[in-house]
């Protein structure tokens, strides 16, 4: 059932059920989350998974449940006949493609529809017209709203090299297929240029199967405010309001919340406006975000990100809707839940993502096993993960390892309703970036609301985290020693107390 | 020998040498001499100051009076400094899969020359030597999927 904003018509609830069963083609937290969904409107789920990911969560949770294969993601979650066949196999209606993977795949939503089945997310004409960054901007032009200066799409480095001598440097290169800042390059001088280029290039190839780069003139200190849309097929668009997600590293969002503290009313009210023309003019049905860069008072589009974000969260939690419901119903061709004067924004929703990474070794990669792994739960919190504990964080995907959401009246409220969370969570096994978080959630500007997309490079964060890891590491080293002179057998005892293979459970 | 500790979630890859009335103890780039001395609490002498660990459970100890946790996750017994004359393992301090494998035996290397390329989480990771050093053998090959910990190369220090 819809959480209901005061004032709703009540006709959400007298509503078919829109699907008996969907397939959910992701892992780890989106798939708990689209299944989350499918539980509450009754409809069954088919969770698919790769070698690695036999135990996970997603698999466990779901009604039914497909092996596609190895866990590359190219033989599993990446692979649309295996993911087709298994759509087929266990009569699913509907497939859900979450974020990443083949969410933004046109070719794959028309092939999902060519089998007869729903795609839960936008129509192929729609994703092909939005989902390249190159035409987005070129569709956003026709229709006044504003781009920074830039290229379509470029054939070498060289030619790249030309465009950015016109544009003027700094400039960022960037995949036209892509998505979360994989294979962006920011590029200074031109004698970086050719290897940045094929650097951009490969890793858009490896990454979306598609090495299309163009090019931007870079904005030094923009925050980054998006708004999140969500239509159907009966021509109605609304606004979730907007997300600032400034906070990221490697071009990737760490921290997003909803509203941004830096927009006036009035300017919240025509971004909406804007964003909801732009919607209707592509003719846009289900979720949508139409990312946009805002600096000194004005906005410059981004991309349009044709499926679910990451952060959908804070806008739910403002919102009081579930925007993954939403989705599904209007897939089946419902009409929208609510009008634009039914979605009333309320107090203020912080998501933090938890991430197995190192920040203190440039935010690298850490997958491992999560010995111990626990929350707390409070009013206000939401914690949405795909990992439980003793579950190991594969180094096969994403580095997600939970979304920590907190609600509350102001925005303080919500930042000290994070900051108890955290000091309560408990990880370990695996590096992960928690005690990032809970330093910027006491850093000064970040309590002010002083955010760009800089922001990791200007504040002294990491260079706090250090110290205290140096701390810790002089710590470390002493009680080291200690363990070594024997108290409870000395270390090798220790390691293999501590090792010990986990104990069976009887089954049943 | 080498041990990886974690204490309250932070993950330290510390080398004890024992040497004449305590270690030598090294981590990153700290290093220092250590003399612990008595058994549970034992008093260890580090860098001017005196430190009491009082060693309460499996998991928890006492530091200077207050509460750690603590999870010995990787031990090596044994030496495991690199001398001139004796080969030592190279190993992954990261699970991924190797995508490229940039030496083969017999190659010398210079320290922080990278010898491996490990593909993690969508991100390429260069892996470099610890050291001036001849490799002795290659223990991988381009394509495996490598779990952290498992031994890459077999490195001979240089002279």
């Amino acid at each position: 059932m819809f959480k209901r904003a005061a004032g709703a018509s009540p006709r959400e609830t007298e509503r078919p059920q829109p699907f008996r069963r969907v397939l959910v083609a992701n892992r780890g937290e989106i798939a708990c989350r689209v299944i989350r969904a499918l539980d509450a409107l009754g409809v069954e789920s088919v969770a698919v998974y790769s070698d690695v990911d036999a135990g996970a969560l997603h698999v466990r949770r779901a009604t039914k449940r497909v092996r596609l294969g190895p866990s590359e993601p190219s033989r599993s979650y990446l692979n649309q006949r295996l993911l087709l066949d298994a759509a087929k196999k266990t009569g699913a209606e509907a497939i859900h493609p979450g974020y990443g993977f083949l969410s933004e795949n046109a070719d794959f939503a028309q092939a999902v529809l060519d089998a007869g089945l729903k795609w839960i997310g936008p129509k192929p004409e729609a994703m092909r017209l939005l989902g390249g960054k190159v035409p987005a901007r070129e569709f956003a032009k026709m229709y006044g709203v504003p781009v920074a200066a830039g290229t379509g799409v470029l054939r070498d480095g060289r030619e790249a090299a030309r465009a950015a001598q016109d544009i003027g440097y700094p400039v960022l290169l960037k995949a036209s297929s892509g998505g979360g800042g994989i294979g962006m390059k920011v590029v200074r001088r031109p004698d970086e240029m050719e290897s940045q280029f094929e650097a951009a290039s490969s890793i858009a190839t490896s990454a979306f199967g598609d090495g299309a780069v163009f090019l931007e003139k870079y904005i030094e200190r923009p925050r980054h405010i998006e708004l999140q849309v969500i239509g159907d097929e009966h021509g109605n668009v609304v606004h979730l309001g907007e997300r600032e997600c400034s906070i990221q590293r490697r071009h990737q969002k760490l921290v997003e919340e909803s509203p941004s503290p830096a927009l006036s009313e009035k300017e919240r009210k025509a971004f909406g406006e804007l964003g909801v023309k732009f919607a209707r003019a592509a003719k846009y049905t289900n979720a949508g975000t139409l990312e946009f860069l805002y600096q000194d008072g004005r906005f410059y589009f981004n991309e349009v990100n044709a499926r679910l974000q990451v952060e959908h969260p804070v806008s739910e939690e403002v919102y009081g809707v579930d925007l993954v419901q939403a989705q599904i119903m209007v897939a089946a061709g419902d009409t929208l839940p609510w009008t634009q004067d039914e979605l009333v924004p309320k107090g203020h929703a912080i998501e933090l993502r938890l991430n197995a990474e190192d920040p203190l070794n440039d935010f690298r990669p850490t997958p491992g096993l999560l010995r111990t792994f626990e929350f707390p739960t409070m009013p206000g919190l939401r914690i949405d993960t795909g990992y439980e504990q003793g579950a190991r964080v594969p180094a096969q995907y994403d580095s997600l390892v939970a979304k920590v959401v907190a609600k509350g009246a102001t925005r303080e409220d919500a930042i000290k309703r994070l900051a108890a969370a955290l000091d309560q969570t408990r990880i370990e096994g695996t590096t992960t970036n928690l005690r990032f978080h809970r330093a910027l959630l006491r850093e000064e500007h970040f309590l002010k609301g002083d955010l760009s997309t800089r922001f990791l490079e200007e504040r002294p964060l990491v260079e706090h985290l250090r110290r205290d890891h140096a701390h810790a590491r002089t710590r470390a080293m002493v009680v080291a020693s200690a363990l070594a002179t024997a108290p409870r057998g000395g270390l090798g005892v220790l390691h293999h107390k501590h090792n010990l293979p986990p104990k069976m459970e009887a089954r049943p | 020998m080498k041990v990886r500790l974690e204490i309250d979630g932070e993950s330290f890859d510390v080398t004890l040498e024992r040497g004449a009335g305590g270690f030598r103890v090294e981590c990153e780039d700290e290093a220092f001499e250590a003399r612990p001395s008595g058994t549970n609490p034992v008093s260890v002498d580090a860098k001017g100051r005196r430190h009491v660990v009082e060693v309460r459970g499996d998991h928890e100890a006492l530091f200077d009076g207050q509460a750690v946790r603590f999870h010995v996750a990787i031990f090596e017994p044994g030496s495991s400094k690199l001398r001139a004359g004796h080969a030592a393992t190279m190993s992954a301090m990261m699970t991924g899969r190797l995508v490229k494998v940039l030496v083969k035996a017999g190659d010398h290397v210079k320290k922080g020359q990278p010898l491996f390329v490990l593909e993690s989480m969508k991100m390429q990771n260069e892996l470099a030597s610890p050291s001036d050093a001849v490799v002795q053998d290659v223990l991988v090959r381009e394509g495996e999927t490598i779990e952290s910990g498992r031994g890459l190369a077999r490195l001979e220090p240089a002279r």
